[in-house]
């Protein structure tokens, strides 16, 4: 709960809210800091997309947040995570079920889908 | 004359090409730089010594390719002859065939029906209590020999009638949820996609960027472990077999290989699969 508790702090942070009512902190316990995308942050703070987008986006800047890309295969799964879209192979692998059968398939990236993800943004000492 | 022999060259040469450039080159010795130029020299001739160098490679690196595999219990008997094919090779534990079939492939800009052969190697193992019939896949090579548009509308033999043929019906198939379970449980593997019967439903889950399900939702694997397993994908944690990925859909007995692995990779799996269960 500690976790989460910092990540709604950070959050409020970012775009001042008025208090969160029992309910709201205990959906908070469903999101994973490590992962979660816009739409968690909307429901969670019952605003609207764009506004979710914007806080999110500030948080990036703010340095709360990290952005992330995920490419995604033809049937919606993810094939593959990167910080950054310089980051992507020229291709991925997708494996995928057609007519009961699993099969593997290479597709280059370029020509996939990719979506946006966040991170709670971690200080690594070196 | 057997049918490798009696095969043209071309024929043989697509039989190799179903096997991956490396294994060719260990099979004869880099005559070329490509799959097809190794394959081409190695199908060439049809002398005795020639058909023997093929009928090693065929044999050597099968668990090379790709394949379905089907688990019978050992009762249902185990085949010593193919319609339409060869026996090739045969020992105590084993009979490998090579069959022979046709593809009709309809292809665009022109519009058009073609025909094509390939020899279609299958192999028949007696592994403890089980029988094992692995069938080398290559529907989707066809396709692409023809550019991405064709599609193959109908084949002279099937899986499923090579299996009917041999008295292997789907009803004498193992039930293999216990061995993949088993292999799951001591973290051997972990699913990547798993489909799995509840109650009243039937569910995915589709890891993100190959994660494992048991690694990263301990619930779901906890539920997938009480119930039915169905067609579902899953990665070798083994870092003894790096990147080794197969599927299995336990309650049909079946396991699959959809990518090229190194020789006796896929073997492992299979033996470890029925050990288990």
């Amino acid at each position: 709960m500690r976790l989460f508790e910092e990540l709604l702090r950070k959050i409020s942070d970012v775009f001042p809210n008025p208090s969160i009512p029992t309910q709201r902190l205990k959906l908070l316990s469903r999101l994973n800091p490590d992962k979660f995308y816009v739409e968690n942050v909307r429901s969670l703070l019952g605003v609207s997309t764009w506004q979710a987008r914007q806080i999110c986006e500030t948080a990036v800047r703010q340095r709360v947040f990290d952005r992330l890309i995920e490419v995604q295969c033809p049937d919606g799964s993810i094939a593959l995570e990167a910080d950054s879209e310089e980051a992507l192979p020229l291709t991925v692998e997708c494996a995928y079920e057609k007519d009961g059968e699993y099969e593997v398939e290479e597709f280059t990236t370029a020509s996939l889908k990719k979506g946006t993800f966040y991170r709670l943004h971690e200080e690594r000492v070196s | 004359m057997s049918l490798l022999q009696s095969a043209t060259p071309d024929l043989r040469q697509k039989l190799l090409e179903l096997y991956q450039v490396a294994d060719l080159k260990r099979a004869f010795g880099t005559v070329g730089a490509t799959k097809e130029e190794i394959a081409a020299v190695a199908a060439a001739g049809n002398g005795v010594s020639d058909i023997a160098a093929v009928t090693r490679c065929v044999s050597d690196y099968f668990g090379c390719c790709k394949q379905h595999v089907y688990v019978f219990d050992r009762q249902a008997g185990s085949p010593t002859a193919i319609a339409s094919g060869d026996l090739i090779e045969s020992t105590p534990q084993s009979a490998l065939f090579i069959s022979t079939l046709d593809f009709q492939v309809i292809t665009q800009n022109p519009l058009s029906l073609k025909t094509a052969t390939y020899l279609w190697p299958i192999k028949v193992e007696t592994t403890g209590a089980c029988t094992v019939v692995r069938l080398v896949t290559l529907e989707r090579d066809v396709a692409a020999l023809y550019g991405d548009t064709a599609r193959v509308i109908a084949r002279s033999a099937t899986e499923d009638s090579i299996l009917d043929a041999w008295g292997l019906t789907s009803d004498l198939r193992i039930d293999l949820n216990k061995g993949v379970k088993a292999i799951w449980g001591s973290d051997w593997i972990d699913c990547v996609k798993g489909r799995y019967k509840k109650a009243f439903a039937l569910t995915l889950e589709s890891m993100d960027a190959g994660r494992g399900i048991k690694a990263y939702y301990k619930d779901t694997y906890d539920a997938m472990m009480l119930t039915e397993i169905k067609n579902s994908f899953f990665k070798l944690l083994d870092p003894a077999m790096p990147s080794v990925r197969f599927s299995s859909d336990p309650s049909e007995g079946k396991i699959g290989f959809q990518t090229y692995t190194r020789q006796g990779d896929s073997d492992a799996i299979i033996r470890r699969i029925i050990a288990e269960n």
